[in-house]
């Protein structure tokens, strides 16, 4: 496995001089090819700050500081614009949280995939928009004959969360999908299905994964490796089986201690 | 099929003794409500959001009520407390219809249930110090003396576990859980003895949730409370119910006691909920669970059973009647025709 991702000392701080905030304290991390990686943390851990921080969305006052961070060997911070702009959204893509506050509320879903594949597809000739809009469509299981000319509000929010990954997965180059706490606002039900698509996906397109969330079961269902944030540090990184089974940080034992559970589902049991 | 329908020896009771609760405190009987009404012009009634739901708590019981957003376990809480009223059916609290009352009887009751919501910063006034949100409903209610309140607001602060330095502080001041505390405690404070919490962890994080689903334990068996924990998380709502009611489009699937539902599910639906919660051992691992189809918009048009167009056993009676709530025989009800006809 090559090294997908790569950050160097990256730090994120608000403000100046004495009242500065540090939201992410320095770190490093590498990303190998295909590997998915959970991100845990309370609000506030700045483990959203670090996703947005690799996707440049980090907005004055706030400020990233980097000695790089590469993306199969290119340096993001040496991009011009216009080049980073290409590759978001085609190599890099982000799925939020809300699906209804990240999709445009004034235009139809059809509208959406064109843009998107205008802004960050540019190489795509036209004429095969339409093929495309219905195999990223189809690949969420969401028909697009029906689809296309429906605005956002006419779906569920389980739909509407599909239809983010799909505009996230339409690019046949997307390399890292980052994912914040994408099913923190879906109902348990839809909550599994989104899951279950992304693990499917990740097997078929074999992108590299980060996911935010602060719902370690969550966790435990889809990564092979951890990072623990808390107030800005990362406290411990370890691949999932041993960070559930031991955890060294007292703040991870912490977490684990709070995970409310009941007790898992016997195999074979019913149904 | 492992539930033949052996009624039980109570199958002839009303249903609305469902669960076997004899000294019921809250009570509903067959209610119904549809959002919106018949206008002048059009035929068309808002939809029904809740059908012949029928649900007693006892003094003291701890029920929990989950479903998916839209199934109407809210509007079903706030009917409870008379926050909404109802279309169709009655709502006993203490054995008194509660549409039947007057203004006034039911302003004399209000201090008697209390409600705690999802959201902290948005059900207080943040223009108010803790010490005047925590006293607020005694001034309203007019319990006690003004000057009492000071002591009061203390105890309170002090029966969820948070410090009487917070007394001056405002809303923005404390950390979502904290305020949830104070939300917990506000309901508290005029000695209620039916509480609904309605998804009170659903705006916290993990550890904060934990604690609040811990001293909601706590304080519902140390002051005898009877408890709505409403909620969409089965692992959330087990930590502190006795039974628990599972809702999906506006009527009550299945009903029973807590272990029994978790353990062994019955319903389809309950079945898909249990599955969907993730397993928190990642060596238990399933790779693919049993996929729910997806929702369908004509759902809720159908005269059958509301769920028969995502569940995975559906016969051809399931889109054509829509099931009620039967006992299954092993103490809990169920409605779906695949457990409980033949």
């Amino acid at each position: 496995m090559n090294d997908r991702l790569v950050i160097e000392n990256l730090r994120v701080h608000y403000g100046r001089g004495p009242e500065q905030v540090e939201a992410v304290a320095p770190m490093s991390l590498t990303v190998p090819s295909g590997q998915k990686l959970g991100i845990v943390g309370e609000s506030g851990s700045g483990k959203s700050t670090l996703l947005k921080a690799i996707l440049g969305l980090v907005r004055p006052p706030g400020r990233v500081e980097a000695d790089g961070i590469w993306l199969d060997g290119r340096n993001l911070l040496h991009l011009k614009p216009k080049e980073f702009q290409a590759l978001c959204g085609s190599e890099l893509a982000m799925i939020f949280q809300d699906p209804v506050s990240s999709l445009n509320p004034s235009f139809t879903i059809r509208y959406l995939f064109r843009r998107a594949f205008r802004l960050h597809q540019p190489e795509l000739p036209r004429r095969d928009y339409e093929k495309r809009m219905a195999q990223a469509l189809a690949q969420v299981g969401i028909e697009a004959r029906g689809a296309l000319d429906r605005y956002p509000f006419e779906f569920s929010q389980g739909q509407l969360q599909r239809i983010t990954i799909a505009l996230a997965c339409a690019s046949p180059r997307l390399k890292v999908l980052l994912a914040d706490e994408p099913t923190a606002s879906l109902d348990v039900t839809t909550q599994a299905q989104v899951l279950d698509l992304l693990d499917t996906l990740h097997t078929q397109l074999g992108f590299t994964l980060i996911l935010v969330t602060h719902n370690l079961p969550v966790v435990a269902e889809l990564c092979d490796r951890v990072l623990v944030m808390r107030r800005g540090h990362v406290v411990e990184d370890a691949d999932v089986v041993s960070l559930f089974d031991n955890p060294t940080h007292e703040y991870t034992r912490h977490l684990l201690a709070s995970m409310v559970t009941p007790r898992p589902v016997e195999p074979g049991r019913r149904s | 099929m492992r539930h033949a329908p052996t009624r039980d020896p109570h199958a002839d009771e009303p249903v609305s003794g469902a669960g076997g609760v004899d000294s019921a405190l809250v009570e509903a009987r067959n209610v119904s409500h549809r959002y919106g009404r018949r206008r002048l012009f059009s035929k068309d009634d808002g939809p029904l959001v809740l059908t012949d739901v029928n649900v007693a708590i006892a003094r003291g019981e701890s029920v929990g009520l989950i479903g998916e957003s839209g199934s109407g376990k809210s509007t079903l809480g706030r009917i409870l407390l008379r926050l909404n009223r109802h279309s169709g059916g009655q709502v006993l609290f203490d054995g008194q219809d509660l549409a039947t009352l007057t203004e006034r009887q039911l302003r004399a009751l209000r201090p008697r249930m209390q409600m705690v919501f999802q959201n902290p910063y948005a059900s207080v006034n943040r223009r108010f110090t803790i010490s005047r949100v925590l006293t607020d409903p005694l001034r309203v209610n007019r319990i006690g003396e003004e000057d009492s309140y000071g002591d009061r607001a203390r105890e309170a602060l002090e029966r969820v576990g948070l410090s009487p330095a917070l007394l001056s502080r405002y809303p923005h001041e404390l950390s979502g859980g904290q305020l949830q505390r104070v939300c917990i405690a506000r309901a508290l404070i005029t000695s209620p003895s039916f509480v609904v919490a309605d998804e009170p962890t659903a705006a916290l994080d993990m550890s904060s949730a934990k604690q609040i689903v811990e001293l909601l334990g706590r304080t519902r068996a140390e002051l005898g409370l009877s408890l709505l924990f409403i909620s969409h998380d089965l692992s959330v709502v087990a930590q502190v119910t006795d039974r628990i009611a599972v809702m999906y489009r506006g009527r009550i699937v299945e009903l029973g006691p807590t272990q029994q539902i978790l353990d062994d599910p019955a319903h389809p639906y309950t079945r898909a909920l249990r599955q969907a919660i993730p397993n928190p051992h990642p060596r238990a691992r399933r790779r693919q669970r049993a996929q729910l189809a997806m929702e369908r918009e004509d759902a809720a048009r159908t005269s059958g059973c509301p769920f028969a167009p995502r569940c995975p056993r559906a016969y051809d009676v399931c889109t054509r009647s829509a099931p009620p709530l039967l006992p299954l025989g092993d103490g809990r009800h169920a409605a779906c025709h695949a457990l409980t006809a033949e």
